[in-house]
């Protein structure tokens, strides 16, 4: 087929503005896990309190550490710096597909109720149950879908789904807070100081089954993502550009609300809730680079979650605290910038 | 054996389990601009919905190609039939060529990187609608005009030999309008099949090839263009007075709607304008 001169003109245009849009893309990607890299030597060369030198690190990292080095390198610190990269990215990942979604930068897991619930759901376990490790996953999981359940179920009902998700959501929140609330009310002093510390949000004590945990739930959800995200991206024109486009609208919104879910449960069960990550990957990436997709947002967290770890066991003065603490110190600030900034708006 | 391209077969559709329109019939001929018109609230945009599959009908069928849209993969839809709802909402940031690249949605697979004929098709839908110059551009920092023929584009770049209009001239000024009317004539020539919903009766008068009226979710009126549009019925469908005069240049048929206070000049031009 031979077409007109100035159609194949704007064909060569569209080639062009596409290449250029994708060689942005890896770019911003490869500069990005280049941070990462850094940021990830830095975490295990640093580690926090139990002080190895800078030597027996390289000796342990090389195979030829003592005992004691390769134990805090190789058990403690290693797992502990890609808990934080899966995490972040599974935090990262489940704010910036809520927040497109929702069109609405404010509607990530942590903020209308997701997160909550897997919150409770977890503090129930380590309280009343009076137990830990996988089961608090399976808590904080069945909370997560129990706070997506509402959320669909309350939020249902045409076009109108979207808007009415973000205040749904902030009830729901409330509603899973005061669970949260009771449980901690009911605990001796033992059970309240575990589930402070996991509510928190603390990287504190991460091993190996976490990393694989994480590994297996960041793979699955990368994979859904992948066969969900143009559907996603058709939604953004609205409902019946959609259909038109030949989305499946429903099955699309359900399956993106729920592996949303399932990725901020599962990071939270491991890390309890951490503050902030899903809020402000997507747009930060977005500043960055504006066509980026959703696996920038995903990356970002990574960064965001390890930075943070790191200087939750390094900074002067005040460390160490919990990871959690120093996320919402700077994802505070950013919230604000957010609301105060009307035009925010996430692509 | 050739069908009609679009067809309504005893269909009842509407919102809340209240029927806009009962058990209707309608057939959308292969290759021409059908108009549909009537009076707010007639069930024009209704019937457009159901018949492009963003209703669902209570009962009967809507057949495309001969098959029941109902039963049809969505994406198969996609690949016949492309669709331009009122009023479409413009995320923030989009460019123009981003939003045309979802336009070939139906035809990527998943993980297929852009072909050839995919940049043709957006390219060809950007020329045809005179939206290369803006291809850069973000979509809300266009004007009406420039927006609504960039939903046009998004609907040409599907490939669809059908294309379903809801209302595409409301809110642009006179020289859009025609714009917009002049592509779907182009669009036509080159063998598309179109129904549009039109509020203005004039507009169906000079463009359409077939007219559907419709009032109180019923066909009150179809065929021909020529046949259709009539002073009986303006005050059928309408109830507005009016004369139909042949337009001294083309011909076709110009609708004059008559107000209370519009007056013959002397009564030797008209006895009466009032009924």
């Amino acid at each position: 087929m031979t077409a007109h001169p100035t159609v194949e003109l704007a064909a060569a245009q569209v080639l062009a503005a596409g290449r250029l849009a994708r060689r942005r893309t890896v770019f911003i990607a490869g500069s990005l896990t280049f941070v990462l890299l850094v940021v990830l030597v830095l975490s295990v060369t640093l580690g926090g309190s139990a002080s190895i030198s800078l030597s027996d690190t390289l000796l342990a990292a090389a195979g030829r550490g003592d005992g004691l080095a390769d134990f805090v390198v190789f058990e403690n610190r290693v797992p502990r710096s890609l808990t934080a990269v899966l995490a972040g990215a599974l935090f990262g990942l489940s704010g910036v597909v809520y927040q497109r979604l929702v069109m609405n930068v404010l509607a990530t897991p942590d903020i209308i109720g997701v997160t909550a619930g897997a919150a409770a759901g977890g503090v129930v376990v380590l309280v009343l149950l009076e137990r830990s490790g996988v089961a608090t996953q399976v808590g904080a999981l069945a909370g997560a879908f129990i706070a997506v359940t509402f959320i669909i179920a309350l939020s249902a009902g045409g076009s109108a789904v979207v808007h009415r998700l973000v205040l749904v959501g902030i009830g729901i929140s409330a509603c899973f807070a005061s669970v949260t609330n009771y449980v901690l009310a009911q605990a001796d002093e033992t059970g309240t100081e575990r589930a402070m510390r996991w509510l928190v949000g603390s990287l504190h004590g991460a091993v190996w089954d976490d990393v694989r945990v994480l590994a297996v739930a960041l793979t699955l959800s990368v994979v859904l993502l992948v066969l969900l995200v143009r559907d996603l991206d058709n939604l953004r024109l609205g409902d019946d550009i959609a259909t038109s486009l030949g989305s499946r609208v429903r099955s699309t919104r359900r399956g993106v609300l729920l592996v949303g879910a399932a990725m901020a449960a599962v990071s939270t069960s491991v890390v309890g809730p951490v503050a902030f990550i899903a809020l402000v990957c997507g747009p930060i990436a977005a500043r960055l680079d504006p066509r980026g997709g959703i696996f920038v947002p995903g990356l970002m967290g990574a960064i965001l979650l390890l930075a943070s770890d790191v200087a939750a066991q390094n900074a002067p003065l005040i460390s160490p605290v919990p990871t959690g603490a120093i996320t919402a110190l700077i994802g505070a600030p950013v919230l604000v910038v957010l609301l105060v900034r009307r035009k925010a708006s996430i692509r | 054996m050739t069908f009609n391209p679009l067809e309504v077969r005893s269909a009842t559709a509407g919102y809340g389990g209240i029927p806009v329109f009962r058990e209707l019939d309608v057939v959308v001929r292969a290759g021409e601009i059908t108009a549909l018109v009537g009076p707010n609230a007639c069930g024009k945009s209704t019937l457009l919905r159901a018949m492009s599959r963003l209703l669902p009908v209570a009962s009967g069928a809507v057949l495309l190609d001969g098959e029941d849209i109902a039963t049809t993969p969505t994406r198969d839809i996609a690949k016949k039939l492309g669709v331009l709802p009122q009023e479409p909402v413009t995320p923030g940031g989009i460019t123009v060529t981003e939003l045309v690249w979802r336009g070939r949605h139906p035809h990527r697979r998943l993980g297929q990187r852009p072909t050839h004929a995919d940049r043709l098709a957006i390219a060809q839908a950007l020329v045809q609608t005179g939206t290369g110059a803006l291809a850069d551009r973000p979509v809300d920092s266009l004007s009406g005009g420039q927006r609504q023929r960039v939903w046009i584009a998004l609907a040409l770049a599907q490939q669809t030999s059908t294309l379903l209009l809801d209302e595409p001239t409301s809110y642009l000024d006179v020289a859009h309008q025609l714009e917009v009317l002049d592509l779907l004539v182009d669009l036509r020539n080159q063998g598309k099949t179109i129904l549009i919903v039109l509020h203005d009766l004039g507009q169906a008068a000079r463009y359409a090839d077939t007219v559907i009226a419709m009032k109180d979710g019923r066909v009150v009126r179809s065929g021909p263009t020529r046949e259709v549009v009539t002073e009986e019925l303006l005050t059928d469908v309408f109830g507005v007075v009016a004369r139909i005069i042949e337009d001294p240049d083309t011909g076709s048929p110009l609708v004059l709607v008559r107000g209370r206070h519009d007056h013959p000049r002397s009564s030797a031009d008209r006895v009466t304008l009032q009924p």
